[in-house]
């Protein structure tokens, strides 16, 4: 499975030229630039349906497609999916190569992902990094309710949120070393893995933002003063969280939007899962577990331990990234010209989100 | 945030004539869009963000520097005057010196260090408190689902 994914992936090696710009909005150009692309690289045959754009997804645009095209002789016919990284998206420029080779080699382990097929880090294709995996059935529940309160019954709660806990521990117990994912970037020093990350975050902010913001400083003096060590390093999704998976009566199908993911320590994953971001009013994080429910359950699954101080921390760290990802929204739509008025939206939430790492990181004292 | 007024009515209006309008089918729907064009087309040269609160923030600030013993810039101990853009830009100066306290303090480990610490952490609270008074709830449930239910269809 894994050399076939290879094989695909090298089949579409960046090529030179001059990108031309890419309009999400545009799907009629961004259809005919992938199926030339795909003619070229693939199969001189291939064919694609009309693309229809999500809703979801903050930084990279998503579109769904039916397509044919010829393998081994055989005719293939497919509803597949293209992500693309916008070029004016909050943390441009993309590569989608870590996303796609994450999501290849964990193919057949127990995390639920979708098959990928092809991906370019290069603009030169279609405008914009992109990489196309299998279309899941399946639907994505989200963290915001219209009254703030709970996204479900206790019964999907304990069903999904098994599923969901579940599927993390798979990743983090998943043996990355020696496959293609060990190339997927991220620390690979227990020590430094925190320090490395708050570093990566801060230097985010500061390409988006001449701006310095007092609490965001000393959140990052704090975060840099308290840094854990790992007690493993594992793949660390980098947006694991209720509204990034998709279910089907019940099941969760896949685990999606994988383009943060590093390598790191996995207690990352699980204080991203405890900001309040992603539960409004409900008492479980993301709308699952209590903190303590959540630490149990995954330890029992995963086999490492961690203490809720643990994820204290890395909840106050998850607080400032959210922050910086807000300020990394209104620095693309200000002066990279990105007009998804949700980036507008982000940055006037900007000191609810502030106030949130501050209580995070009192928590976390 | 004081994001710029005159990029978030360009946005508005780039967003309504490209991505909201041809999809809309109702003639009757379509003409009172193309209104909100109209109107946001018109009021951008009238309106500005409301001065006082920056030019309170700004005071404030000065205060809290002048207490931190941090010389400010002649033209930083002058009354607050100044257009809406020259305060935001005053507002962003003062924060950059208050960056500059919190790493000195935080090299130190005396109790006078501590305490003018805790001043300007009082005070990046205290900030953002008085600006949750403009921040509403944010619609991401139905901007997130399209306007539909809370949950996004499969991909």
């Amino acid at each position: 499975m894994m050399m076939a994914y290879k094989a695909q992936a090298e089949i579409i090696s960046p090529s030179a030229g001059q990108a031309r710009s890419f309009d999400p909005y545009d799907g009629e150009t961004v259809r005919e630039r992938l199926s030339s692309h795909l003619r070229r690289e693939v199969d001189a045959s291939f064919e694609i349906g009309p693309l229809r754009r999500y809703t979801v997804g903050f930084s990279w645009v998503t579109y769904g497609f039916r397509a044919t095209w010829r393998e081994n002789g055989r005719s293939v016919e497919r509803d597949l999916i293209l992500r693309a990284g916008p070029p004016r998206g909050i943390f441009a420029p993309y590569r989608a190569s870590p996303e796609f080779t994450a999501l290849g080699a964990l193919a057949g382990s127990g995390v639920p992902v979708p098959r990928v097929y092809w991906f370019s880090d290069d603009s030169a294709a279609i405008g914009a990094p992109f990489f196309v995996c299998d279309l899941v059935p399946g639907e994505a529940p989200i963290p915001w309710t219209r009254d703030g309160g709970p996204a479900f019954d206790d019964a999907r709660r304990e069903g999904l949120g098994g599923q969901f806990v579940a599927a993390l521990a798979a990743l983090h117990r998943f043996k990355w070393e020696g496959t293609p994912a060990a190339a997927i970037g991220g620390s690979m020093d227990a020590t430094r893995a925190a320090i490395g990350e708050v570093t990566r975050w801060a230097g985010l902010l500061a390409m988006g933002s001449p701006r310095r913001i007092p609490m965001l400083e000393i959140a990052a003096r704090w975060l840099r003063r308290n840094a854990p060590s790992a007690r493993r390093i594992s793949i660390v999704h980098g947006d694991y969280r209720i509204g990034n998976f998709l279910e089907a009566e019940g099941r969760i199908t896949a685990i999606l939007d994988w383009e943060l993911v590093h390598l790191g320590d996995p207690a990352e994953d699980v204080g991203w899962i405890c900001l309040q971001a992603w539960r409004g009013r409900s008492p479980y994080m993301c709308h699952f577990f209590t903190r303590e429910e959540l630490r149990d359950r995954y330890a029992l699954l995963s086999g490492i331990e961690m203490s809720l101080a643990d994820m204290a921390y890395w909840e106050a760290f998850g607080a400032y990234k959210l922050a910086v990802m807000h300020f990394g929204a209104v620095h693309c739509f200000e002066e990279r010209g990105f007009d998804d008025l949700r980036m507008a939206g982000m940055g006037l939430q900007i000191p609810r989100v502030l106030l949130q790492v501050e209580s995070a990181m009192e928590r976390a004292a | 945030m004081n994001m710029s007024l005159d990029r978030l009515l360009e946005a508005m209006m780039a967003t309504l004539r490209t991505d909201v309008i041809p999809h809309v089918g109702d003639p009757y729907a379509r003409g009172q869009a193309i209104g909100v064009v109209d109107l946001l087309n018109n009021i951008g040269a009238r309106i500005e963000w409301a001065r006082a609160p920056i030019a309170e923030a700004v005071e404030e600030k000065r205060r809290l520097l002048r207490e931190a013993g941090v010389a400010l810039p002649a033209a930083r101990d002058e009354p607050v005057a100044g257009t809406t853009a020259d305060l935001l830009a005053q507002r962003d100066q003062l924060d950059m010196l208050i960056c500059e306290k919190l790493e000195s303090l935080s090299a130190r480990d005396d109790a006078h260090a501590r305490q003018a610490l805790a001043c300007l952490c009082q005070h990046a609270h205290d900030e953002l408190t008085l600006q949750m008074q403009f921040v509403r709830k944010p619609l991401f449930a139905e901007i997130a689902s399209g306007g539909g239910a809370d949950r996004s269809s499969g991909r």
